[in-house]
This record gives C-alpha cells, sequence and structure tokens, in this order.
C-alpha cells in the first residue's frame, strides 16, 4: 500500500538579478531583459513529503512532536 | 526536529529578505531562477527529513508561474 503524501505551505520574500558581471550592460539586457535589475518576488514554496503513517498517532512518523508522544505512551 | 523546524532553518532563514545569488555561496556562477532555487531547496533539506522522504519541492514566482522538482535522481537528461 503506498504512503500519502503531505504538503506545508512556507512563504518569502526575496530579490534577485540575473546577468553576467563580465558582460556589457546591453548584452544583459538583451539576454535577459528587465530581469537584468535589481527586482523582487513573494515567494510561495510547498514541501511535500511521503512517510509511513504511525498507527497510534495518525501522523507520518517523525513529522510532528510524534517522538515526544512515543516517548510518553512508551514508558 | 520537524519539517517546518527545518524548513525554516535551512531555507526560510537563508532566504528571506535577502539577494540571493550575491548573498548565498551556492549561486556563485549561477543565475538566481526558480529552476536553480528548488535544486537549492533540495539539497538544504532532502537529507535531514529521514525517514521522512521528501517528494516534491513547488516553488512559485509570481501567481502564473510554479517550477516543481523530484530530485537530482529522476527527471535529468
Amino acid at each position: 500500500m503506498s504512503n500519502p503524501f503531505l504538503t506545508k505551505v512556507f512563504h518569502f520574500n526575496a530579490a534577485h538579478q540575473y546577468g553576467h558581471n563580465d558582460w556589457s550592460a546591453e548584452k544583459n539586457w538583451e539576454v535577459f531583459g528587465p530581469d537584468s535589475k535589481v527586482h523582487g518576488h513573494n515567494y510561495i514554496l510547498e514541501v511535500m513529503v511521503t512517510a509511513a503513517v504511525n498507527p497510534e498517532t495518525g501522523f507520518m512518523v517523525d513529522l510532528d512532536e510524534v517522538k515526544g508522544y512515543c516517548k510518553k505512551i512508551c514508558n | 526536529m520537524k519539517l517546518k523546524d527545518i524548513v525554516k532553518k535551512y531555507v526560510i532563514d537563508i532566504l528571506d529578505h535577502s539577494q540571493f545569488e550575491i548573498e548565498v555561496d551556492w549561486f556563485k556562477d549561477k543565475q538566481p531562477s526558480t529552476e536553480n532555487l528548488v535544486k537549492f531547496i533540495w539539497t538544504q533539506i532532502d537529507q535531514r527529513l529521514k525517514p521522512v522522504v521528501l517528494h516534491r519541492i513547488r516553488l512559485h514566482e509570481t501567481p502564473s508561474i510554479f517550477t516543481d522538482y523530484y530530485g537530482p535522481v529522476r527527471n535529468e537528461f
């Protein structure tokens, strides 16, 4: 039986600039256009993972505080 | 360590409010594209998630563009 897939979403903002230092500004503009200027994005990151589900918690092993939970019920 | 904490420490804290092609060594000699960002993010968290398996990184750069990456083994031509 295959394991489920879980996705967690994160956000970050960052700036970047395309181009090569050893190219002229004109060549960088020709290749990269407006992206050759510093600009920013509001990135959205989705991290999708898969693992076996712990039958006692219903969660994927080690994804959350499963270690603490196991310690508690195992002792 | 939780998934949330791993991604925060090894990805978000490094990239957020940065100009990453200048500030992050991994981008030296690479263009700061979403294609390269997903590869960087994969290398930052893949091994640290064990035994959970990282399946896919999806990064939205704008509302109309996102890039998917399934790791270095698959889809390399």
